[in-house]
């Protein structure tokens, strides 16, 4: 059933995506491994999201193959969760019913999806809140919810468009730690899309920085920054470096 | 709860006021009774036939309450028709809009020819003009899910019944209840409408529409004010029936729901 733990867990080659005459994305070639923590970023249009959905299955490329676990995405959907760029909740669901949802379209029995439930509840500090409906709830905390949801399936692949986006700075450098926290327990591999350079450089074990018009890879950039990484991380020289190494490589693809 | 008081007592000043403007400029004019009742003549007439009225009255809620409850589920069944595909919406909409631009009392004559007298066709009537609002909202609401929530719900691999089941309908609630609101109020415009066709609905008593022919006739004018006063006061009392379970399902997440409690 399961890849070779040799083979990359997620391996594009030659990937191409048109829509209509316009190309979003062209030759895309790149392998991630199990246990990666891999960003893209680069500006508007340069087809991160669309990257994300080709990697889940919920478009399918023009050229080119990709695969997930040695498969194809639609069919390694059980292991891969995706995260949305605004939380996504259903308001009519309380917090419990909304992190349960995916055990429940899967068809987990009651008594398993409320342990595993409650346990993703407190891992993410929501167990206060547990009964509470989504309006009720801050920005910060619905991205929680929306965290706990995607971890409830216990994916081995997590994909992330956006998820801190609309969120201020200093609930999304929390949330980031709380992220990083969850992935040392747990260890999926992690696909995320994101505009800051700071927070690409804290959460990644690799930077893809991608160009626009067609979307393509620009350069890869490793971070070898030591786990655990915490506040003093953010404020350690190397980490500097490294923003100013992947702003750098940013702005070399905005003038080009 | 104080502001609502505040809002309540305002509202039954100016009834008062204008109940006492109407008792005095009728004296002072001494308008036959036949023209225009005195409000005190119109509650002489609600106590001395109230058996009668409330007959009616009963007959027409019976209807409009049937009409209103078979356009929900009917109008329900329809707009997931509608939901399957733009295709269909394509070919079948302008039919909806048809259903809401003829006008009903045109439409009320055939229904009665057809099908015959009675409390059916009155029902009848009661339940074309509360479908389209029903049907309109409803699509609205299940095709209007964001696509993020489908996209969630396929990398789950939901099944076609589980996004029917567990998104588009429970997503498509509160517009359901905007065109339940609209059609509870012209429920009892079309019952009342249909009856003034189709005569006494019952051997016997007839409901709100029949009487008021009945009382026109018979120039009881104080009487028709009363009977008009019951049609009001039942379209109220379904309109606020229907706010009520719009509030008792939605107020623990829908906004529109919530802004009757919180403000």
């Amino acid at each position: 059933m399961m890849a070779e733990s040799t083979a990359p867990q997620v391996a594009l080659s030659g990937v191409s995506k048109r829509y209509g005459n316009t190309t979003v994305l062209q030759q895309i070639d790149l392998s991630i491994a199990q246990g990666e923590f891999v960003s893209l970023i680069g500006p508007s249009g340069c087809g991160k999201s669309t990257l994300l959905k080709l990697i889940s299955g919920l478009t399918n490329p023009s050229a080119g193959s990709i695969l997930v676990d040695g498969v194809a995405p639609i069919d390694a959907r059980k292991s891969i969760s995706y995260i949305f760029q605004d939380a996504t909740l259903l308001p009519w669901r309380t917090v419990s019913r909304n992190v349960g949802l995916g055990l429940e379209l899967e068809h987990v029995n009651r008594e398993a999806r409320k342990q595993k439930v409650q346990s993703l509840i407190e891992l993410v500090g929501l167990t206060h809140v547990a009964g509470s409906y989504p309006r009720q709830l801050s920005g910060g905390m619905k991205m929680r919810v929306s965290v706990a949801r995607a971890l409830a399936t216990t994916p081995r692949l997590l994909l992330m468009d956006e998820p801190f986006g609309a969120l201020d700075e200093m609930t999304r450098d929390r949330l980031n730690e709380e992220l990083l926290r969850l992935r040392a327990e747990q260890n999926w591999t992690a696909v995320f899309v994101t505009h800051s350079v700071a927070e690409a450089v804290f959460l990644s074990t690799r930077i893809v920085v991608l160009a626009p018009t067609p979307g393509r890879i620009a350069q890869q950039i490793a971070i070898d920054l030591p786990f655990p990484r915490t506040r003093v991380t953010r404020e350690s020289p190397q980490f500097e470096s490294y923003v100013t190494e992947v702003s750098r490589a940013l702005r070399g693809v905005h003038s080009a | 709860m104080k502001k609502y008081a505040v809002t309540l007592l305002n509202a039954l000043g100016v009834f008062a006021t204008l109940l006492l403007l109407w008792e005095g400029l009728d004296l002072a004019l001494h308008l036959p009774s036949y023209i225009l009742p005195t409000p005190l003549a119109v509650a002489k007439a609600v106590v001395a036939r109230f058996p009668s009225l409330v007959a009616s009255l009963a007959i027409t809620s019976e209807e409009a309450a049937g009409g209103l409850a078979a356009s929900i589920v009917v109008g329900l069944l329809i707009a997931l028709v509608f939901a399957q595909s733009r295709w269909i919406r394509r070919m079948l909409y302008p039919y909806t809009i048809l259903l809401q631009t003829v006008p009903i009392v045109a439409v009320a004559p055939l229904i009665l020819m057809w099908v015959g007298p009675g409390l059916l066709s009155v029902t009848l009537v009661a339940f074309i003009i509360c479908l389209a609002p029903i049907i309109a909202n409803t699509t609205q609401g299940l095709i209007s899910v964001e696509p993020n929530l489908i996209h969630l719900f396929l990398m789950h691999n939901a099944s076609r019944v589980q996004l029917l089941t567990r998104l588009r309908l429970p997503h498509a609630v509160p517009s359901l209840f905007v065109g339940i609101r609209i059609a509870a109020g012209i429920s009892v415009i079309g019952a009342i409408t249909g009856e003034l066709f189709a005569g006494s609905s019952r051997v016997g008593e007839g409901g709100l529409g029949y009487s008021i022919l009945y009382a026109s006739a018979q120039l009881q004018t104080d009487y028709l004010f009363a009977l008009v006063l019951a049609a009001t006061v039942l379209g109220f009392a379904f309109f606020f029936l229907v706010m009520f379970l719009e509030w008792y399902f939605l107020h623990n997440w829908h906004e529109s729901a919530r802004t009757m409690t919180d403000e």
